[in-house]
């Protein structure tokens, strides 16, 4: 299920303290990648993703990651 | 009629082409005449394959199949190995010993084929099926029914199926001289014969349990465990 673009949502956000995070991102204020979609930046996809410690990813059971860069089917 | 059977082998020595564990392997396929096998041999060290990155541990969620390295970095090439064991009938591991263990490249492929295995254990999605699996293990020392025993223990939560004597082996002299064993293994008929034994074992094997050729259905089993996550 693809999580609800919501303040509870966002404050439980981790996307802001990944290593994948770009100051791109930061400037635009970009986050919430899997509620929202991709994003328009480059992304540091060489750093490894913690989509799956967060607790928007564990709440709405999803699976995968990089959601930054991949678009939650 | 008999379907077309795969066999793949994956040389998981870091000197690739040059190493022992090549030759043997190579020697073994070479032997294989039936035009109706098709062979295919990967030099894991001619790839370029980003160590696993573990997401695993983070969640097992994220271990996904196709791997988010291969979804996320288009010049690692691991999808290579991914799509022919997806392909392939017979998977033959081959790899030398490394103070008393498989090599290091074997255990970042073995890492990488973490998202095949858990597709099954974590998604209960069966991806590896119906495929024959062997090893070749070779080294210069001790150490290869540990290093059978620790690749076994991947193979078959990985989903392959052994036949009876699903490995071959050699190790030399435990002395210093390894620039001897090429020259050993090119000399010795026994040990070719050890190596090319597998691969005559698994072909028939697969003919048999893969394809009945009298009644002329398909094998097809599966297994999925019935531990629960979360």
């Amino acid at each position: 299920m693809k999580p609800k673009d919501n303040k509870e949502n966002l404050s439980e956000c981790l996307c802001p303290y990944c290593s994948v995070y770009t100051r791109c991102a930061k400037e635009k204020k970009e986050r919430l990648f899997c509620g929202r979609g991709k994003t328009a930046c480059a992304m540091n996809t060489n750093n490894m993703c913690i989509c799956g410690g967060c607790l928007v990813y564990r709440k709405n059971k999803l699976s995968g990651g990089y959601f930054c860069v991949n678009e939650l089917e | 009629m008999l379907k077309k059977l795969k066999i793949l082998g994956l040389c998981l020595s870091q000197r690739g082409k040059e190493s022992n564990t090549y030759y043997l392997l190579k020697n073994a396929f070479d032997q294989i005449k039936n035009k109706e096998i098709e062979k295919e041999i990967i030099i894991a060290s001619e790839l370029k394959l980003r160590p696993c990155e573990h997401h695993y541990s983070v969640n097992p969620k994220m271990c996904v199949h196709p791997c988010l390295i291969t979804q996320t970095d288009k010049t690692d090439e691991m999808k290579k190995i991914y799509d022919a064991i997806l392909y392939s009938d017979i998977i033959i591991f081959a790899t030398p010993i490394y103070w008393g263990s498989h090599s290091s490249l074997a255990q970042k492929v073995i890492e990488r084929l973490n998202s095949l295995e858990n597709s099954c254990s974590v998604f209960k999605k069966v991806l590896v099926k119906n495929k024959i699996g062997g090893i070749m293990v070779l080294g210069h020392e001790d150490g290869y029914q540990h290093v059978v025993g620790n690749l076994m223990n991947f193979m078959t939560k990985l989903g392959v199926i052994f036949p009876p004597q699903a490995y071959a082996a050699w190790v030399g002299e435990s002395d210093e001289n390894t620039s001897r064993d090429r020259t050993r293994l090119e000399q010795d008929q026994d040990i070719k014969a050890e190596f090319n034994g597998l691969v005559e074992n698994l072909v028939n094997f697969s003919k048999k349990v893969l394809f009945c050729e009298d009644c002329g259905k398909k094998f097809d089993y599966e297994f999925v465990s019935k531990r629960k996550v979360e």
